[in-house]
């Protein structure tokens, strides 16, 4: 199946500065104070990255761009999206080393990114001397020098080739190589132009609140390219502990979550309706998320059924998508008639089958493969062509679908942040006091289990064990990624169960 | 000090403020998930007017060491 006339992010740009002209679409917090960006000055600062990018620059380029969410980073990432080139988002955490082999296997020839990512990027200059970079910091610079009436305005005037690789995200894959996933635009864009039925959320004007990272697909497609399509106002809630303020401050009707932010606001409505009986649940719910809001859309990790349950009494609609970002992003999206228990209905573009009991899947918005990696492209398809999820679950007759559990050696916390224990483990590699380590998942933690080196603690008067090991993984998570932090520290007294030479056998992640 | 820190716990935890003691520790004894420290530090940063990133609590743990660490930045 093919989509006919999906637009690129440049013409949906354009639309959006047609349709919706100067409404505020961006809207976030500056020195204390709320700004607020139109349609159409998006689509002009983005057309000036597009010229900048263009400028003395005529073969298609690898372009990371590296920042926390901010109005700058998505101008940047459109003013990529719009030149032709290809977009490669990383994590602002992103350690030097991780982006230095990351951009060698991406071949990154220009970077685009925030102040504090500034000492990072100069050691990378350092390392790839033929890279270009550019600093959100200069864009006021860039908006001045490549505006619409500047010299450099046709640059900006392309012919866009849809079926082109627009963007390669990384993903962590099981074995803690990530992988680049690469998707048209066709796919980028023609993922979120499925049959909604939630009629009453994506309409012109109606206020998101945007929390996720947006280097994450289901953050970017989601708040970004479809609430530009729909004409949305989005929020930026900036630094994620500031959401508290934010509720207050935007009074959204919908949020894109992981479920341990609806579990962690929860609390705070339940201690509100404790200490305050005569508020009635929704008074409460309006206290904590605004007086507006509606609809919680959650993805990224399992969200409880009894979850669901508490926040439908709160006249809250909460519900959960599915997706990868290997078929686009969405495979099924929740509307207000979907089971508690289901991630939503399959879109009308995705085929879904079952195969031994794992989901398989059939979409126009299909990736192109991993970017270099042919070998691992392979193994995600079946003989048939059908995209391997590795997750397990069935679909019903009113093409709902139910994930049962996961096949895959991945840990996902409930925050949604997937990590792979293989390179959490490694670390430990070289500390003699330990014989076997094991790193599974508890809900949102994260759980350090060690078979110790007796022997070596003997020889070193190491008396108190725990304690030793608690001490090395503290000072590990000094330097970890936050998603990175060891919250527990167990020992054992006998070596963990293998399920061949040296390969220990996992725990099922318990979220 | 002590007093205030455990006000603003009783916002994201269901515990009596009374039963919150200096020894008290943030994850496992009080049960504060990653996403209700991230929001605890930037209470704590509004109410001290001390700069507190969530990073914090890999080495701070308990309601004491928030006290010592608030008056270590002041």
């Amino acid at each position: 199946m093919k989509q006919s006339s999906v637009p690129s992010v440049k013409e949906l740009l354009n639309e959006g500065a047609a349709k919706f002209g100067s409404a505020t679409f961006i809207k976030y917090i500056e020195n204390g104070q709320i700004k607020e960006k139109s349609f159409i000055q998006i689509r002009d600062d983005s057309e000036c990255v597009c010229r900048l990018i263009r400028h003395g620059n005529n073969k298609k380029i690898n372009i990371a761009v590296i920042g926390k969410t901010s109005y700058e980073y998505l101008v940047f990432c459109s003013g990529v999206l719009s030149s032709g080139n290809v977009f490669v988002p990383f994590s602002p955490e992103i350690s030097v080393d991780e982006a230095a082999e990351l951009f060698e296997r991406a071949d990154i020839e220009m970077l685009f990114f925030e102040e504090a990512f500034a000492d990072r990027a100069a050691e990378l200059s350092a390392a790839f001397p033929e890279l270009k970079s550019v600093c959100f910091s200069q864009a006021d610079e860039i908006y001045a020098k490549y505006s619409a009436d500047s010299e450099y305005s046709s640059l900006s005037d392309i012919e866009e080739d849809k079926e082109q690789c627009a963007i390669i995200i990384y993903t962590s894959g099981t074995t803690g190589v990530k992988k680049g996933v690469m998707l048209s635009m066709n796919a980028l864009v023609g993922n979120i132009m499925y049959r909604e039925y939630c009629t009453d959320i994506f309409n012109e004007g109606v206020v998101a609140l945007s929390v996720l990272p947006m280097y994450h697909t289901f953050c970017f497609s989601g708040d970004y390219i479809k609430n530009l399509k729909d004409g949305l106002q989005v929020c930026l809630n900036g630094e994620f502990r500031d959401i508290a303020e934010n509720l207050k401050r935007f009074q959204p009707k919908v949020i894109r979550i992981v479920p341990m932010i609806a579990q962690s606001l929860l609390g705070k409505i339940k201690i509100l309706l404790r200490r305050n009986p005569s508020l009635t649940p929704r008074q409460a719910a309006e206290e904590v998320y605004g007086k507006n809001i509606k609809w919680l859309i959650s993805g990224g990790a399992y969200l409880s059924p009894e979850l669901v349950v508490e926040y439908d009494k709160l006249g809250i609609f909460l519900r959960q998508g599915y997706g990868m970002t290997e078929a686009g992003c969405r495979i099924s999206v929740p509307d207000d008639g979907v089971a508690f228990e289901s991630v939503g209905r399959i879109i009308d573009l995705c085929e879904v089958r079952t195969l031994n009991g794992e989901i398989q899947v059939k979409t126009p918005t299909v990736m192109m493969g991993y970017y270099k990696m042919p070998e691992e492209t392979k193994e995600m398809f079946t003989e048939d062509g059908w995209l391997k999820t590795g997750d397990i679950g069935y679909v019903t007759e009113d093409n709902q679908l139910f994930i049962t559990g996961r096949v895959k050696n991945l840990i996902i916390l409930s925050s949604g942040e997937n990590v792979s224990p293989e390179a959490i483990e490694r670390k430990f590699s070289s500390v003699e006091l330990v014989e076997e380590v094991l790193v599974y998942g508890e809900g949102n933690k994260l759980i350090a289990e060690f078979y110790p080196n007796a022997e070596y603690a003997q020889a070193n008067g190491i008396n108190n064990i725990e304690q030793e090991l608690e001490r090395i993984v503290d000072s590990l998570n000094e330097t970890a990624k936050s998603s990175h932090l060891i919250s527990e520290v167990r020992v054992r007294d006998i070596p963990f169960e293998k399920t061949g030479p040296g390969k220990i056998k996992r725990y099922e992640t318990k979220i | 000090m002590l007093e205030n820190i455990k006000d603003i716990i009783c916002s994201f935890v269901d515990v009596e403020h009374d039963s919150i003691t200096a020894d008290s520790k943030l994850t496992a004894d009080l049960g504060l998930c990653s996403m209700d420290l991230a929001m605890l530090s930037s209470e704590i940063e509004n109410e001290f007017g001390v700069v507190l990133s969530p990073k914090v609590f890999a080495t701070v743990k308990t309601v004491g060491a928030i006290a010592e660490y608030i008056e270590q930045q002041k």
